[in-house]
């Protein structure tokens, strides 16, 4: 009873672990075959006053693995997109000057709620 | 006895090859066509004494473990797959890569947390484990 029990275990893990592997690798080949798989633009639309300007951010991803929350931080300002998915994603903001010349300094996703991938800046 | 024993060993060693070949030498040639990166699991592994210590002590009691008999074996067994657990520990870690990456010719920190895999990984182990060391106990009963 315990050897099947233990080979039915051990079955059970390879289908686990290649059910959460295969969203990374994929993720992975999207990027490996496309760098630029995940582009951010952000484009001045209007001049609230002097130092703050309405920006539409636009989020070009080509992976059919969604991410579960992207946390985009550009200057000091954090935008957060619960659900992005393959495509164009737009989003306006209102940004300072002095963000806009720092630019993204953070992006952190969340693979398919499973894996978190962080990119920062190096100082 | 010693030729059993003897038998037991080399069949040991054959195993130990094997897995060598299959996680050293297959894994990462497989990871590199598909993926294009190496992953070599070598080379998360950080050689300190400490590390040949664990690996020469799980591999004695590998050994150990498939000589004795009941009632001593079961033992030998929990103790074994708790220092593979200790292994796999020590070279996962919390299952956090940390790299610096080139992009645009400004360079960035990558950090992946894969966390759940090695809780996963551990999760099953533990399991596996405790279901061995209860088979040993239940054919002592018989």
């Amino acid at each position: 009873m315990f050897s099947a029990f233990k080979y039915a275990l051990l079955v059970s893990l390879v289908i686990v672990i290649i059910a959460l592997i295969a969203p990374l690798i994929i993720f992975i080949n999207d990027f490996i075959g496309n760098p630029g798989c995940l582009s951010i633009h952000s484009e001045e639309i209007e001049q609230i006053n002097e130092d703050q300007y309405r920006v539409v951010t636009r989020i070009n991803y080509c992976s059919s693995i969604s991410l579960k929350e992207l946390r985009l931080v550009i200057g000091n300002k954090e935008i957060v997109l619960n659900n992005l998915v393959k495509g164009v994603t737009e989003k306006e903001i209102t940004l300072t000057r002095n963000d806009l010349e720092i630019g993204v300094r953070r992006v952190e996703v969340n693979i398919l709620g499973i894996y978190k991938l962080t990119l920062e800046l190096s100082r | 006895m010693s030729r059993s024993v003897i038998s037991k060993i080399v069949l040991g060693v054959i195993e130990g090859v094997l897995y060598y070949i299959m996680f050293v030498v297959i894994i990462p040639k497989i990871a590199k066509t598909v993926i294009g990166t190496e992953l070599a699991i070598t080379t998360w592994i950080t050689w300190s004494p400490y590390m040949f210590f664990l690996l020469g002590f799980f591999t004695a009691l590998g050994i150990i473990a498939s000589i004795v008999k009941e009632p001593l074996a079961p033992i030998f067994e929990a103790l074994l797959t708790t220092t593979g657990l200790l292994i796999i520990v020590n070279i996962l870690g919390t299952g956090v890569l940390e790299e610096s990456v080139n992009i645009g010719g400004v360079t960035w920190r990558l950090r992946l947390d894969a966390g759940i895999l090695v809780l996963c990984i551990l999760g099953f182990s533990i399991i596996y484990s405790i279901t061995a060391s209860f088979n040993r106990v239940v054919k002592i009963e018989e």
